[in-house]
This record gives C-alpha cells, structure tokens and sequence, in this order.
C-alpha cells in the first residue's frame, strides 16, 4: 500500500468536524422545533432563522470537507 | 405585476448566463495554463482538483484527456480525484470531435451545463408569459404564484417592503442554483454548481457586486464607510472605528467566499456520494455476476445503491439553493437603512451582529 499519514488523518480530520457539525446542528434545530411548537404561527419566520443559522454550522464541516479534497492528490 | 416579474426574471437569468459564461472563459483559459506549469494554486486548487492531481502524479501531458478517456459510467476516482459520473459532454462527445478541440471542451462543460438549464429556463418563461391571466387562473399560474409568491414573501420577511426591487436578482439566483443542482441528479448531467471556479465563484462575485452596489446606492459613498466603521457615535466608539473598519472589510471581502466554498462543498459533496454509489454498486454486481463474460460489462447497469441518495440529493439540492439565496438576502438586508424594513428584520439584524 501506498500513501501516507494524510490518508489517515483526512478522514479522521473530517469525522471530527462532522461531530462537532452535527452536535451544533442537533442543538439549532431542537431550539427550531421547540419554537415552532411553541408558537406554530410563527413557523415561516423561525424556519427561515434556523436555515440560515444551520447554513453557517454546517458551513464550518464543508470547509473542512474542501480542505480534504484539495489535499486529497496529495495522498 | 407577476409578468413583469416573468420577465425581468428572464433577463436576469440571460445577464448571469452571460457573466458565467465570460468567466468560464476566462478562467478555463487560467486552468489550461494551471496544468502545464503543473502549479497548484491553494484556491483555484479546489475547483480544478484534476489539474492538482495530474500534477502530483506527473503524467499529465493532456490536460483533461482523463476525463474523456474513461469508457463507462462510474470509473471515476480512480487516480484520487474525487469520484464522478461520466456527463454527456465528456463522454459521449469529447470521443467524436478532433483531440484538440476535445481537450478545450472538457474545459467548456460547466458554461455548456449552465447555459444549456438558462436556456431551458428562459424557453420555459417565454413560453409562459402569453400564457398567464390573472382572471382566469389555471394549474401553470398557480404554480407560478406559488414560486414567485413563496419567494418574495421570505424576501420581504427579511427585507421589508423594499423587497420588491431585489426579487428579480434573488429570485433568479434561487432557480439557476436548483436547476442547476438538479441537473447533477439527472443521468449524463453535470451540476456546473459544483466546481468553484467556473460557477460558484462567479455568484459569489456576482452577488458581492450586487450588494455593494445597493450599499453604495443606499448609503452614499459618505455612508458607506460611515457603516462600515461601524457606525460610530460616541467617543469611544470612534476610537474603536479602525477596528471595526477593518473587522467590516475582511467580513465583506469573505462573504462571496464562504457563500461560494459552501455551495462548492455541498454539491460537490453530493454528487461524489452519488457517484461512489454507482461505482460501489458496479462492484457489487460484478463479484455477484461473476460468471457472465467481460465483453458483456458494458452492457449491464450496475446495483442501483444510488436510488436513495438521490432523495438526499433533491432535499439539499433545494436546501443549498436556499441558503444561497437566503443570505444574499441578509446581506443586502444588513446594508439597508435601518428604518427602510420591519421587525423582523431588524431581528435578524441583530442576530448578525449589528
């Protein structure tokens, strides 16, 4: 086999900033729906705040992910 | 007012085809050039990952001759790039026409993609807007309505009542990213949306211009650097001017970015997925089918591992294009005066950190 310790650490790499992604989406999204089924009138306003905010954790994993591919020729 | 909106929606779909287009030109030719020197620039790096990866394994020669040569679907990935299906430009195309005109088309696809979904689309609302009478409504106008109504509502929760005159533009963005994430979806298609520098960065730089223009139109040049010092009143604050001018411009020159890099990733992200699928499952079938002849590979579809993925691949298709959409939105939303829009608006505001 070739490669080198990037073929190890790229993945782990993303893995972790997949956890801490999904454990900040996990936490948007639960404030999400306890608003929404608080206040089921107010859906369309929450729903608009809750994607943007969820645009800018998961952004923190796709950063992560263009990282991985441009260092992936380098494995 | 909503064949007004027809229309301008049209325009706007042709001028970004145009800009994409000139900046597919512009930044092929970059890319060409890329590869022959064989220098791997860290941002243009991620869009032309073939390049990167031709490179580094020195046997790039022809610059995308890899791409044409792959026989059937799914052989992707398999010199480290990142998995993709075979599209029908470079597949069923690129082996017909002369080499040298092969080569420039590998690097014309994104462009092809896009203009061939804005000319669709264009066709689609030409063809539409005879069609439309508010008095007697049918299924077509309806569907209509409920696009255009759904969009200029969001707009105009964040914006306010002047969202009227930023619909054309967002709204165009909105359907030019998911048709063009969708197209991705569709067998012997491309998402031109997931390479960055053909396509996504052209809308984040789109997008930046278009907001600080609307600043600067808003605002007056006086204005504008008056907001972007943070919008000084006190001693105090004045005296901390230079590093919110600062802070403020870094974070106007980093939106078309992070706006570019995040639908890169996704649908990127997304179309890999796929392909991986489709290769897996093309391996799959052929340990099980063990038995039938070598000859007769490129004649079998592979198990379809895909399907569910393309569920996945429609919701953040639509989701991608949203939040696209959506923080442009913001964005020319954080420019306005602040007494041109609503409450809600101003939440949002304050959310962002004005």
């Amino acid at each position: 086999m070739d490669g080198n310790i990037l073929g190890l650490g790229l993945p782990i790499g993303l893995g972790i900033a997949a956890l801490g992604s999904g454990l900040g989406l996990g936490k948007a999204v639960e404030g999400g729906m306890n608003a929404m089924g608080r206040q089921p009138e107010a859906i369309s306003q929450i729903q608009v705040a809750m994607i943007i905010g969820c645009a800018f954790i998961e952004a923190l994993t796709i950063y992560a992910f263009v990282a991985v591919i441009m260092l992936m020729g380098k494995v | 007012m909503r064949k007004i909106c027809a229309k301008e929606l049209m325009t706007g779909l042709l001028l970004i085809g145009a800009v994409l287009f000139a900046s597919g030109v512009v930044l092929a030719q970059d890319h060409g050039g890329q590869v022959e020197h064989g220098a791997a620039g860290s941002e243009t790096a991620a869009g032309s990952e073939t390049a990167a990866v031709q490179a580094d394994e020195a046997h790039g020669e022809v610059a995308h001759g890899e791409e044409a040569a792959h026989g059937e679907e799914g052989h992707g990935g398999e010199h480290g790039s990142i998995p993709h299906l075979q599209n029908l430009v470079s597949g069923w195309v690129a082996p017909y026409v002369p080499e040298t005109v092969a080569n420039n088309l590998s690097d014309f696809i994104d462009p092809i993609y896009s203009l061939t979904v804005v000319l669709l689309l264009a066709l689609f609302f030409v063809s539409l807007r005879g069609k439309l009478d508010a008095r007697r409504p049918g299924r077509l106008q309806m569907a209509v309505e409920v696009l255009f109504g759904g969009l200029y509502s969001m707009f105009r929760a964040i914006i306010g009542p002047s969202a009227r005159r930023y619909t054309p533009y967002l709204g165009t963005l909105f359907i030019f990213i998911l048709f063009n994430n969708l197209a991705g979806i569709l067998p012997l298609g491309h998402s031109s949306t997931s390479v960055f520098n053909t396509t996504t960065f052209a809308l984040g730089l789109l997008t930046f211009l278009y907001v600080q223009g609307i600043a600067l139109a808003n605002n007056g040049v006086v204005g504008y650097f008056y907001h972007l010092a943070g919008s000084p009143k006190s001693g105090i604050e004045w005296g901390l001017s230079p590093l919110f001018f600062m802070l403020h411009t870094i974070g106007e020159l980093i939106k078309p970015v992070s706006l570019s890099l995040r639908l890169f990733g996704n649908i990127t992200g997304e179309d890999a997925l796929i392909a991986t699928m489709v290769i897996l499952g093309y391996a799959f079938f052929k340990v099980i089918l063990f038995f039938v002849p070598e000859a007769a590979w490129n004649y079998l579809p592979g198990l379809p591992l895909q399907l569910p993925f393309y569920f996945l691949a429609l919701l953040s298709s639509t989701i991608q294009a949203l939040v696209f959409t959506l923080l442009s939105t913001v964005y020319i939303a954080l420019w306005l005066p602040h007494d041109d829009h609503g409450a809600h608006a101003h939440g949002q505001q304050e959310a962002h950190g004005h």
